[in-house]
């Protein structure tokens, strides 16, 4: 007992000086002849960073440099005032934000990492449609109230070409609430071409939702009776499990013969039913989701909406919005993550959807492209962002990139990634990135920070 | 359950219980109706059989636990005309009734384990192999897939790859130790 | 009243300005102030494994990525598992008839019953098991792509470092041009950095070996044919949270299911913010439940209870009993001062002046006749004596009850009444005494800490 705890002091002595040198890194500017000394130093101890990517339903949190997250949480939080537990996303105002970001990182650095969160520099992968006060929020919590020191805003899309090796490609993220493409051309996001629908997994749950509630039928003890007879709604967790264990997206023939025959209202033009599943709701209960519901409950992926806009869509319009030598270099470099992208069947459909999208008349005459190519990321989709930051984390140059806690204290506020407002920068960084640049054709697209938004308005 | 013990206890029904040689039947179990009991079938003391609709007949090396009910019941709303013949509650070999269980099943197979506190309804049928997890309520009609389990407070289901390992050891031991500190009800003599 | 179970009657307010109940709230003795848990510094403070409470050093903690060595959790339902022995029957190559049986050991679940069977991992000879580790399935191409950022992310240090370089050697040879004429030592040392600086770019600029791309693919895997025609055995798909446990290798089959070692747990010291001194710093060995610091608010502060509520009016004068007790053992002087403004909802009147409470001795809980009040002269037959005698209900050992005057002063909401308590606080722990401070100043300070009551709720 006595030589554990004596090396368990050792250890947290050695802990505290590294985080002393790391202090002393991230002042800025200070004796040029000693700077070297100490970034050497704590280049040697310097604990490796801490990766957050708070989705809409889960959060994936880990350490840079690992292979995959370490922990793969709902992103919710019970709050210790009102007892609920609630959404990081649903929030109604900053202070609100505020407070459950502070219950819910202090879950995360204590419960999963089990760091403390002053020793790490945080990369957190946001998408680029992230809400300024989200990201702000985000930053006080973590630079007020955790003390990290230093924070680098990653845009996901960029990070997903990071587990790949490549700077030009097409990203699509299908997570819960929304779809999202972007165009990146040569480690330079097209602002321009991004896409958005918010079709995804919360749309599929309200799908499959409503398909159960009007024909699923339920068994309770040897009786049959439609479920809407039952229950007025099924738990969310229930159908995410259903979504998850019994649905998948149908190839597009099927998917044009279904579309028929409910058009039509004609049964025999339906192909040959999949079959259906009794999915036990508890010991009395079961609940029999029929292969129609499984096969239909994803299509709304695909179905255009009102404004003739659909998952497929996004990727051919955000080609669109690009100019025209890229276009084909994008088509070739597809990359789909988010866990929605992860449901059986979606990138052969999409694919395929894509193929016959190309014939309609919106595209037909204005796109030249012939054949799409797809990516397969090191890693299961729903984490691709993720290993994206774990990758770049992991790179001794995360300090330059990143906003120092000193720099956010100065400025009180966090620099857009599109913005052109070099002020809140650190003055040292900037030159030195465009020169890396010029120097350095692959780099570029690890510039993440506002270089690359900054040399980004598009080229016409 | 006092109502079914106090209504059906009559001379002739107790006779009618049968306990195979090989049996150990403590003296303190509450054995009533058409009941049947295989060899090498261990009852604890204040285990419960209730033959009530119909008989029971239970088969070798199961595992009855204390407080266990094991009961072949009148549905609750019984019309007299669908009264024709009673049905048998068949419970087959190595099984296992945990404390506190109830089983009002009709058919239940072998090397079925029905874990504390669970429960069966009457028209659940148990298989082979299949596991029902402490304080879990089955009720749903229809037979349960070979090696199913049901566990936790969600109900979740999985299929097991081989059925539970017998509980030999167990049965050999208790046999061996429960008539030091019970009597036994003396099994039935073979069948004339 | 406000006891065990319904702290929440009786707020104060911390240096934070959130309202927490008393046995939240921690008092700092170093800057003598109340501190909760959002005004404090929460720590990692040593790891253990929740199931075999074994204690581990942090650095290792990290190297098994927070997991411990021995444990392992149910793939299937997170329960732990245990290991069971069997023998197994063995038949001898050499002399087929000769039976011998081995001791096994393998996995299982107490809850769901799976067993390291189910997905055919074969038993182990030994109980400690040596169950394999998989390591990602990109582990390879994950190594690739780290190594390149690696390059990427030296070369561009190294252009930095370059930069500060030459910086520093043109200061030098102004310098040595201005300062100090034809100095051999100076001139040597900048020979030295020319030739280092010479040298540089072949050093700092090493081939970097761009890593391979993996091409992407036209041809997608299209859904299987089973999806169609296959029956869904529901039992045999995993759930998104069996997933989610281990996200690099998510299997969609339950017999891709692999145990995973125990997530380990924390204790947590918390520090104050502004002084670094810890305020709760818990034993390190994991079973015990003390702690080696805590500086609780209840063992320092005066605490506040309600003793009688009578029934409570609109705008009618009501008497309320409240409870105050002296956690110190000296005496201690405290003084009441209303504060009637929002969130108040009713008219409060304190007892004015000193409200003297006795000190806390132990053993007087014991043992009733030790308590003598007679010194405090507050009986309440001896009105005329001193100012707030009125207003003592009774006494008790270190209790007092003090009268308070409430006139609700609403009808549809609960009635709260706001004061600020004063107290004179004796710094009783020797060693923060330096014997300066002691000829210096007295030990004993006045401090005020705001206090809310939720008198409940005005009768009709």
């Amino acid at each position: 007992m006595e030589a554990l705890n004596v090396v368990v002091n050792v250890a947290f002595v050695l802990e505290k000086q590294s985080f002393i040198n790391l202090r002393l890194s991230a002042v800025p500017d200070s004796d040029p002849f000693t700077m070297p000394l100490f970034e050497g130093l704590s280049a040697g101890s310097e604990k490796s960073a801490v990766i957050l990517d708070i989705g809409a339903a889960y959060s994936k949190v880990g350490f840079a440099g690992e292979f995959g997250p370490w922990a793969f949480v709902s992103s919710k939080v019970k709050l210790s005032k009102t007892k609920k537990e609630v959404f990081v996303w649903d929030y109604s105002s900053e202070e609100e934000l505020f407070d459950i970001l502070v219950e819910f990182f202090h879950l995360l650095y204590f419960k999963h990492l089990l760091v403390n969160p002053k020793d790490r520099r945080v990369v957190f992968c946001e998408s680029i449609l992230c809400p300024t006060q989200f990201r702000e929020t985000v930053a006080k919590v973590l630079f007020k109230h955790y003390e990290v020191p230093s924070i680098l805003f990653a845009p996901s899309h960029l990070l997903a070409m990071f587990t790949l090796g490549i700077n030009t490609g097409l990203v699509l993220d299908a997570g819960f609430s929304e779809t999202t493409v972007l165009p990146i051309y040569e480690g330079i996001p097209i602002i321009k071409g991004v896409q958005t629908v918010t079709v995804a997994a919360r749309e599929i749950h309200r799908n499959l939702a409503a398909l159960l509630q009007d024909q699923a039928v339920l068994i309770t003890d040897g009786e049959e009776a439609p479920l809407a007879s039952k229950m007025s709604s099924l738990p969310d967790t229930v159908i995410e499990d259903i979504k998850v264990r019994t649905c998948f997206v149908t190839n597009i023939n099927r998917a044009r013969l279904i579309q028929q025959s409910i058009l039509q209202n004609d049964e025999s033009k339906w192909p040959a039913v999949p079959s259906s599943v009794e999915y036990p709701l508890d010991g009395g209960s079961k609940l029999v989701v029929t292969g129609k519901v499984r096969e239909v409950a994803c299509e709304v992926l695909f179905e255009q909406d009102m404004e003739e806009k659909s998952v497929a869509t996004t990727i051919l319009d955000a080609i669109l919005q690009c100019p025209l030598d890229m276009r084909i270099p994008l088509a070739q470099n597809l990359v789909l993550m988010g866990g929605t992208s992860m449901l059986p069947g979606f990138a052969h459909r999409l694919v395929d959807e894509l193929k016959e999208l190309l014939s309609k008349p919106q595209y037909k005459d204005r796109l030249a492209i012939s054949s799409f190519k797809v990516h397969s990321p090191p890693s299961e989709a729903n984490y691709t962002a993720w290993l994206g930051g774990s990758l770049f984390g992991a790179m001794e140059i995360l300090s330059y990139r990143s906003l120092s806690r000193e720099a956010y204290n100065q400025a009180g506020k966090v620099p857009d990634w599109c913005s052109l407002d070099d002020a809140v920068q650190e003055a040292e960084v900037v030159p030195k990135e465009r020169s890396s640049m010029k120097q350095l054709e692959a780099l570029r697209k690890l510039s993440l920070e506002k270089s690359s938004a900054g040399a980004s308005p598009t080229p016409k | 359950m006092t109502t079914p013990s106090q209504r059906s206890r009559k001379v002739s029904q107790v006779q009618r219980v049968k306990i195979s040689p090989g049996a150990v039947v403590c003296v303190e179990a509450e054995i009533r109706g058409d009941v049947t009991i295989g060899a090498r079938t261990v009852v604890h003391p204040r285990a419960c059989i209730i033959a009530e609709a119909g008989p029971i007949v239970i088969g070798e090396s199961n595992l009855i636990e204390e407080q266990v009910l094991i009961i072949n019941k009148k549905p609750d709303d019984a019309s007299p005309s669908k009264d024709d013949k009673p049905e048998t509650l068949v419970i087959g070999s190595n099984n296992v009734f945990e404390v506190g269980c109830r089983c009002e099943s009709l058919k239940i197979g072998d090397h079925n384990v029905i874990e504390a506190k669970a429960a069966i309804g009457r028209d659940t049928e148990l298989t082979r192999g299949n596991v029902i997890g402490a304080f879990c309520e089955i009720t749903s009609h229809g037979a349960l897939p070979e090696n199913t389990i049901i566990y936790g407070d969600k109900y979740e289901q999985r299929r097991q790859y081989e059925k539970p390992p017998d509980q030999t050891l167990q049965l050999d031991f208790l046999m061996k130790i429960l008539p030091n500190y019970h009597r036994l009800k003396k099994s039935t003599k073979t069948d004339r | 009243m406000a006891s065990l179970l319904q702290f929440e009657k009786v707020l104060m307010k911390c240096s934070c300005d959130i309202k927490s109940p008393i046995i939240n709230l921690y008092f700092c003795k170093h800057c003598l102030k109340l501190r909760c848990g959002r005004c404090v510094s929460h720590e990692v403070d040593s790891y253990s494994c929740p199931n075999c409470l074994e204690n581990m050093p942090s650095a290792e903690a990290k190297l098994k990525k927070n997991r411990c060595a021995n444990c392992l959790d149910c793939p299937s339902c997170n329960h732990s598992l245990t290991t069971r022995a069997t023998s197994v029957a063995l038949t001898d190559s050499q002399s087929p008839d000769k039976k011998m049986t081995k001791k096994v050991y393998y996995l299982a679940c107490g809850l769901c019953r799976w067993t390291s069977r189910d997905i055919g991992l074969g038993d182990k000879e030994t109980a400690s098991g040596g169950w394999e580790e998989h390591d990602n399935p990109h582990f390879e191409r994950l190594n690739e792509l780290l190594e390149f950022y690696h390059q990427l992310a030296i070369k561009e240090k190294n252009e930095r470092e370059q930069k500060k370089f030459n910086k520093r050697r043109t200061y030098l040879r102004l310098q040595e041009k201005y300062f100090s004429p034809g100095g051999l030592a100076t001139r040597r040392k900048a020979s030295f950095l020319n030739a280092l600086s010479s040298m540089a770019p072949k050093t700092d600029e090493p081939e970097i070996t761009p890593v391979k791309l993996i091409e992407p693919k036209e041809e997608v895997d299209p859904l299987p044919s089973k999806y169609y025609t296959q029956p869904l055995v529901l039992e045999k798909v995993t759930t998104l949270a069996q997933r989610l446990n281990r996200p690099e290798f998510a299997s969609s089959q339950v017999e891709g299911l692999y145990p995973r070692h125990k997530h380990l747990v924390i204790k947590r010291s918390q520090r104050c913010r502004e002084c670094e001194h810890n305020l709760s710093k818990p034993e390190y060995n994991p079973s015990s439940i003390k702690f080696k610091i805590q500086l609780v608010a209840l063992h320092h502060i005066p605490d506040v209870r309600i003793y009688l509520v009578p029934k409570l009016y609109q705008a009618k004068e009501s008497i309320v009993t409240i409870l105050l007790s002296n956690p110190s053992q000296e005496k201690m002087e405290t003084e009441l001062e209303a504060i009637n403004e929002p969130p108040s909802t009713g008219l409060l009147t304190v007892p004015e002046g000193l409200l003297v409470l006795a000190a806390k001795d132990i053993t007087a809980e014991f043992d009733e006749k030790t308590a003598d009040t007679s010194e405090f002269k507050d009986n309440p037959e001896k009105k005329s004596s001193e100012t707030s005698q009125g207003h003592i209900q009774f006494r008790s050992g270190h209790k007092l009850g003090v009268l308070f005057k409430v006139t609700p002063q609403t009808s549809d909401s609960d009635v709260v009444v706001c004061f600020k308590l004063k107290y004179k606080y004796h710094n009783t722990s020797p060693s923060l005494r330096t014997p300066v401070e002691d000829e210096e100043k007295p030990d004993a300070v006045w401090l005020e800490h705001e206090v809310e009551i939720n008198l409940g709720a005005t009768s009709p």
